[in-house]
């Protein structure tokens, strides 16, 4: 299906939610977005700027944001498929940390039970390391990987999110023991990028943009790029072109309760659509630096199906679950 | 410093001015309640700000940023009942200090000291900065371990009466601080099955429930105290010549002490408030006052948590890089400008940069002015009936923990630390080291294991590394030497 | 001297040493995964449990030799000190009054309920203008909070439905 007929899909859906007003109210009019994060993180924000973006643009009457933080999202994601159960007015903001933190904290409910919207944005990852190191690019950093796997101890994010789980498919992919990589968490991107220039740990991971300045300033020296291709204005490598088979995005997405119907899908499908083709959403993308990864629909439902084996495969791997 | 007067001028417009007013009285509001601090209102308050100009913006951040600073420690003092972290310590002298009729002169000296505490922080950013980021990227995690040893070592001079019961309280708040998810390996520890636990306890939530609530169950539990009417002013209002004389010393030893802690990317604003009272008792002339309402236990730490703050600035504005939630989210407002966030940031804004700097120590003068006046009006606070009074912090304090993780929850958390705190007041246990627990030991452990995982296993690593060692050398120094000196004196009494 | 005091202290010991030994018995559950880590997440747990234990049985068994010696206790305890009931009653009820209604009937009658039972547990008897009082602080506090910070307080699913 290309992008035009999509529209068409898009508009039609919208056509027919607006002749459904007629009769009775929509659903969506008041729509409520749940943040499973506290206010400040990138699910808030993502929750405030659909927030935004959908009132200013006239696309539902009223937004509201909910922020049901903790444990990695899954209370929010409990409270989703627990309370709002079957509510056609409800969206929540989740993302691949979320896969993670349900199998690491054994949550009881899965995103199985929910109903899948879309994907919206999305950021990559870069390996980097301090630019005093003595490692040029990365083949130096596979080399010593397969030579030693636990004497490179890598810098990132909490246990069994995003950066260590490319930490892990890095490892696999270069053909070294993925059971022995040295990962050190760190908490929050500031901790990791001390100890990172400093020298304290050989190698880091982390989001593009939380780095991009210390990589342009020269203090970070990037190896590699999580990214399918090259990111266009970003002089970084893939990992793809330098012999290391991996690609992984930070997504976020969107996702709505369990047990509403298929028209009221449709509906929530139809509002985010429509965001996501404002104006006011491409502002708020290229404001905020967010990369556009918008899948809608079946796709994105088989992605999150996908995502979530590839990602308990690697958590076992790593040992961080049984 | 050329720079740091354009800068000035930026922020000095009547508009900008009327932002830091409506940021300062924000604040302060906010500080009184626990759990809402300002990160979490700046979070809040980004979309609204988003069509303000930047300076305004900023200046309206740093007024509230001081305000809630201020708040908290104003709650503290009079109603022992701590809105931020940073001034936990405050609440011990503090309190003590308004029960005898101090209150207003233990807000002065707060006040004071916090700015102080600031003027001397921007002095220190301005000329300092390139060279404490240096030294701050030094300390990797065996240098943080061996900190938090030097830090723990300070736990000695709030034991209270008993060292058995001052060593309980700790260790009550070292297992407190192990709940959660296990930040090395990803195991949950000690949750119970419970989701919630998962992310751990929050720090407000245990010193609110042992503070507040413990304390407001104990005095209503006695006739005695409950019936005890606090005399809000006894003496001159202002501090006396003598509560100056005993200040400014701490104030600027203080600000001395608080500076670098904020500058280490896991330093806080917490540790250096331990480090400065416990510095402040040893070097006091009475030290038998500490525990009893001593000015100096108020006046050190107060600048130390503030000058902190400027610490805070020097690794983000020279590396991009956020060492507190403030810190964070002050970097997406950055962003929400356009600014990207990073070692260019200085040269390629300077103006702002400056012009942050700048507001930052407005709000902080604009507090002064607008506080000292007040201090009268705040300890009247006191006056209020004991029944109305604890009503209403109870009232807020419920208000402050719900609204920081919106959850039903942690009040119920509350109410379990609030019992805890009655049983350690009725059976004589300090609540200090519990907090002081709380939050040096998931650090200390998670360095010390991040320092032997880099090193895959090598305990030397604490030895080796200079820092470490010296820092190792020196707590050492402090457990071993009141032993060595008792040893000396008996030595001479004998000969 | 307040033989009852040390009781108390010794029943106190014993109950920290209890807590302690629950901490050992967790740790054991604390699953250690083959991750790479020189120090696995049970050590510290291990030592912050074992260490507990050790010092609530010193404290009991300090307490039960001032028993035995019926000397003065080792340390001030307060435990034979008067206690009111009522009052702690009182506003252990209104905490848990509002964990329990706080979403169904929102933070205002929660809140003033709070204020009005800790104002009686404080011994307050002036029960017309305590209410008024009450409900003024819980209006004037949530209509600051929500319409001014924009924090989200429950308004009572009871009265305004689930939204």
């Amino acid at each position: 299906m290309n992008a035009t007929t999509l529209r068409k899909l898009a508009t039609a859906v919208v056509l027919s939610a607006g002749l459904t007003t007629a009769s009775g109210a929509l659903a969506v009019d008041n729509l409520r977005i749940i943040a499973p994060a506290n206010p400040g993180g990138g699910w808030d924000q993502t929750a405030r700027a659909m927030q935004e973006v959908m009132q200013s643009a006239g696309i539902v009457k009223s937004a509201t944001v909910e922020n049901v933080g903790g444990a990695g999202g899954t209370i929010g994601l409990a409270q989703l498929a627990d309370k709002e159960k079957g509510k056609p007015n409800v969206l929540m903001v989740n993302g691949l940390v979320m896969v993670g933190a349900i199998l690491t904290n054994q949550s009881a409910v899965t995103l199985e039970q929910t109903t899948p919207i879309a994907r919206l944005t999305g950021e990559y990852e870069v390996v980097v390391v301090p630019a005093s190191s003595d490692i040029q690019n990365l083949s130096q950093l596979v080399e010593k990987l397969k030579a030693d796997t636990g004497a490179v101890a890598w810098g990132g994010g909490s246990a069994g999110g995003t950066d260590h789980i490319l930490a892990g498919l890095i490892a696999q992919a270069a053909g070294a023991d993925a059971t022995k990589i040295n990962y050190v968490p760190f908490s929050g991107g500031g901790e990791a990028l001390a100890a990172i220039l400093g020298g304290h740990v050989t190698a880091g991971i982390s989001g593009l943009g939380e780095w991009i300045g210390q990589i342009e300033a020269g203090e970070l020296r990037a190896l590699a790029i999580s990214s399918p291709e090259r990111l266009e204005g970003v002089d970084i490598p893939t990992l793809k072109e330098q012999g290391v088979d991996v690609e992984l995005a930070n997504w976020r997405a969107v996702v709505a309760a369990p047990g509403i119907s298929d028209a009221q899908k449709q509906e929530l499908a139809a509002a985010v659509d429509a965001m996501v083709k404002s104006d006011g959403w491409k502002k708020v993308l290229s404001d905020k630096g967010w990369m556009d990864l918008y899948m809608p629909g079946d796709a994105f439902a088989k992605y999150l199906a996908d995502e979530n084996a590839r990602v308990s495969a690697i958590l076992k791997t790593l040992g961080l679950v049984s | 410093m050329g720079a740091l007067l354009d800068g000035f001028a930026t922020a000095l417009t009547v508009v900008n001015l009327g932002w830091c007013l409506v940021g300062v009285t924000l604040g302060t509001a906010i500080g009184i309640l626990p759990g809402i601090g300002p990160a979490l209102t700046i979070a809040l308050l980004l979309p609204v700000t988003a069509h303000l100009d930047p300076t305004g913006a900023f200046i309206m951040f740093a007024g509230l940023y001081y305000g809630a600073m201020y708040g908290s420690s104003t709650t503290s003092i009079l109603l022992n009942t701590p809105g931020e972290t940073g001034s936990i310590i405050t609440a011990i002298e503090g309190n003590l200090m308004a029960r005898q009729g101090r209150g207003a002169a233990a807000l002065a000296t707060a006040a004071i000291g916090s700015f102080v505490a600031g003027t001397i922080g921007t002095v220190l950013l301005t000329v300092l900065a390139p060279l404490v980021v240096k030294l701050a990227l030094k300390f990797g995690p065996a240098e943080y371990f061996a900190l938090m040893v030097v830090a723990f070592t300070t736990v000695s001079g709030l034991l209270g009466t008993s060292r058995l019961r001052g060593m309980i309280s700790l260790f009550l708040g070292l297992a407190i601080g192990l709940v959660g998810t296990d930040a090395l390996t990803g195991q949950a520890r000690f949750t119970l099955g419970i989701l919630q636990l998962l992310d751990g306890i929050d720090i407000t939530v245990v010193a609110v429930g042992l503070f507040a609530v413990g304390e407001a169950l104990y005095v209503a539990s006695r006739p005695e105290l409950r019936s005890a009417q606090v005399i809000p002013i006894k003496g001159s209002l202002w501090m006396t010549k003598e509560e100056w004389a005993r200040s400014w010393k701490p104030w600027v030893r203080g600000s001395f002490l608080g500076f670098p802690f904020g500058a280490l990317p896991a330093g806080g604003t917490e540790i250096p408030t331990f480090l400065s009272y416990f510095l402040e008792k040893k070097m006091s002339k009475r030290p038998e006052e500490f525990g009893k309402g001593a000015i100096e236990g108020v006046a050190g730490p107060e600048a130390a948590n503030n000058s902190a703050v400027a610490g805070v600035l020097v690794p983000l504005l020279t590396l991009g890089l956020p060492t507190s939630a403030t810190a964070a989210i002050l970097l997406a407002a950055f962003q929400q400008y356009g600014l990207q966030p990073g070692p260019l940031l200085f040269t390629s804004n300077s103006a702002l940069v400056w012009g942050l700097i700048a507001s930052l120590y407005l709000g902080n003068i604009a507090l002064l002015l607008l506080n000292l006046p007040l201090v009268g009006m705040w300890v009247r606070l006191l006056a209020i009936p004991t029944p109305l009074l604890y009503g209403g912090i109870l009232v807020f304090a419920t208000l402050g923990v719900y609204s920081y993780n919106q959850s039903v929850f942690d009040l119920g958390l509350l109410f379990i630390f609030g019992i805890v705190g009655y049983l350690m007041r009725r059976f004589d246990f300090p609540v200090a080291p519990a907090i002081i627990g709380m939050i040096l030991g998931p650090l200390a452990e998670q360095n010390f294991r991040r320092a032997l995982s880099i090193t895959q296993g090598d305990y030397t690593v604490f030895f080796t590394h200079p820092i470490s060692a010296t820092l190792l050398a020196i707590a050492a120094l402090i457990i071993v030497a009141p032993f060595l000196l008792r040893l000396r004196q008996r030595r001479l009494a004998s000969s | 001297m307040k033989r009852g005091a040390a009781a108390a202290e010794l029943v106190l010991g014993l109950g920290i040493a209890a807590l302690g030994a629950f901490l050992l018995w967790e740790t054991g559950e604390i699953r250690v995964s083959p991750v790479y880590a020189k120090v696995g997440p049970r050590v510290i747990p291990n030592l912050v449990g074992g260490i507990m234990t050790a010092l609530g049985l010193l404290l009991a068994w300090q307490n039960w030799r001032a028993m035995q010696a019926a000397g003065p206790a080792p340390s001030r305890a307060s435990a034979e000190d008067r206690t009111d009931w009522l009052p702690i009653g009182a506003i252990a009820i209104a905490l848990i009054q509002q964990i329990l209604l706080f979403e169904l009937l929102g933070f205002m009658p929660t809140a003033a309920i709070l204020f009005y039972c800790v104002a009686y547990g404080f011994g307050s008897r002036r029960y017309l203008r305590d209410a008024l009082i009450a409900i003024a602080i819980a209006v004037v506090a949530y209509v600051g909070f929500v319409h001014v910070l924009g924090l989200n307080l429950p308004a009572g699913s009871l009265f305004f439905g689930e939204d």
